[in-house]
């Protein structure tokens, strides 16, 4: 290689080896070794506080912290009545009656014995059949004598008792339908200013709402009305009231339907559920 | 150095005793003025020292450090209204050219000292990097920012001018 040549190289070394002075190197390794702590420290305590302008980075972001941790417990405890979803009450209801009705054919059995000769029942369907075994055995099958005295049910009765509730909880159904379509066709009514009578039934609700608000509506009232199935719901309470009245019990229904006032002074009463419930 | 980065301060104190002498001489016979190269020697630790946490190991320690040695080196003439790269045609006659020093010249160390002194800068720096840092050709080229042909003609000129001196 021609940039090698020792006698340079030798006669270069021979210009001494000059070397910076102690004070040079000490400052130098001082400041080395400085910006090392100040780096350790730096990364130990990451949460000194900013001078100058950033000085309130630090207060602001720990208010907004609080401020939105509050918010979010608010609004959760706001939400949780309602967050209960209708499947969970199902399933709790379902559980709830499942122990009683554990033994099944021993109802259908019992049912056969009840009925003096299934081809003179005229109807066959489960809630009438029921509403039979309920008038052989009024202690049993009055609602509300069967919320005020909890005794212990027999198959037969409980069979009965499910029978009736949801043929109670049909109804309250079909009112509520009832209702918003009627509420749907005077509103219809009143914009087009004709006198024209209206018509409640489902289908003009159908109409006067969207598919999915109905179908929301009608998830809502399910849940509505199956959480307070258990908890004697104003529905059931009133199918009680009914039974009372036809079964002739007319001071019960009286009294009744007066507590039922005084405990639900805004409940409306649908026209269908009033015959069924005032005295004629 | 990547222990130096990693908070190992006594890395840095190997670095350093390593590296101090021949960083000092490098930047003392490049700017001929003591006070001057002291000044710039502490500035080039300051920028190794400041530069840690970006230093990243694509070349060897010796060339990087020498490059920041070099870009101050440049930063240092460009204040002084000289250009490092101008100074590749060959100096005026200094003033160490004078008889009395002519006569002092017949000591060969002199000499030397004299056709060092009297090197274009860019020669001089190379000749520098390749005898106190000991980088080759082409790390002379990284480091101050040419091509490698440029770092070996700046080296092969240099080399061809101190032989003389030594040979007279």
């Amino acid at each position: 290689m021609t940039e090698q040549d020792p006698k340079i190289s030798r006669r270069y070394r021979e210009l001494g080896g000059e070397e910076p002075p102690r004070a040079l190197d000490q400052a130098i390794l001082s400041a080395a070794h400085r910006a090392v702590e100040g780096a350790k420290h730096a990364r130990a305590a990451p949460l000194v506080a900013p001078g100058g302008r950033s000085r309130w980075y630090f207060p602001l972001a720990a208010a907004a912290v609080i401020v939105l941790a509050v918010a979010v417990t608010v609004h959760v405890q706001r939400e949780q009545p309602d967050a209960e979803a209708p499947g969970e009450v199902l399933m709790r209801d379902r559980a709830a009656v499942k122990p009683e009705s554990a033994p099944q054919p021993a109802p259908a059995r019992k049912l056969q014995e009840f009925t003096p000769d299934p081809k003179t029942v005229p109807d066959s369907t489960a809630a009438s059949r029921g509403r039979e075994i309920q008038e052989q055995q009024p202690a049993a099958s009055a609602p509300a004598e069967a919320s005020k005295a909890p005794a212990p049910p027999t198959p037969a009765t409980d069979e009965a008792r499910m029978k009736r509730d949801e043929a109670a909880l049909a109804g309250a159904r079909d009112a509520a339908r009832k209702d918003a379509g009627r509420a749907a066709a005077a509103r219809e009514q009143a914009a087009e200013q004709a006198s024209v009578q209206a018509a409640p039934t489902a289908p003009v609700a159908a109409a006067a709402k969207p598919a999915p608000a109905l179908l929301r509506d009608e998830v809502a009232r399910q849940s509505s009305a199956l959480a307070k199935f258990t908890a004697h719901s104003p529905e059931q309470w009133l199918q009680g009231i009914a039974d009372l009245r036809r079964q002739g019990r007319h001071g019960e229904a009286d009294k009744e339907l007066a507590e039922f006032r005084k405990r639900h002074p805004d409940y409306r009463i649908s026209e269908s559920m009033l015959e069924k419930v005032e005295k004629k | 150095m990547l222990a130096y980065r990693g908070g190992d301060a006594g890395a840095f104190d190997t670095l350093y005793r390593r590296h101090r002498g021949a960083l000092y001489r490098f930047v003392l016979r490049s700017l001929k003025h003591r006070a001057a190269a002291e000044e710039l020697f502490q500035d080039v630790w300051m920028r190794v020292i400041e530069a840690r946490s970006r230093y990243a190991p694509q070349a060897r320690f010796t060339t990087w450090l020498y490059t920041i040695a070099h870009n101050l080196l440049v930063d240092h003439w460009r204040k002084k209204g000289l250009a490092l790269v101008s100074l590749d045609t060959e100096d005026l006659p200094s003033e160490s050219a004078n008889p009395a020093r002519q006569a002092e010249a017949r000591e060969a160390l002199a000499r030397f000292m004299q056709a060092l002194e009297a090197l274009p800068a860019a020669q001089r720096e190379a000749f520098l990097l390749h005898e106190e840092a000991g980088l080759t050709a082409a790390e002379i080229a990284a480091a101050t920012g040419t091509n490698e042909e440029a770092a070996k003609s700046r080296l092969r000129y240099a080399m061809a001018k101190l032989k003389a001196a030594v040979d007279d």
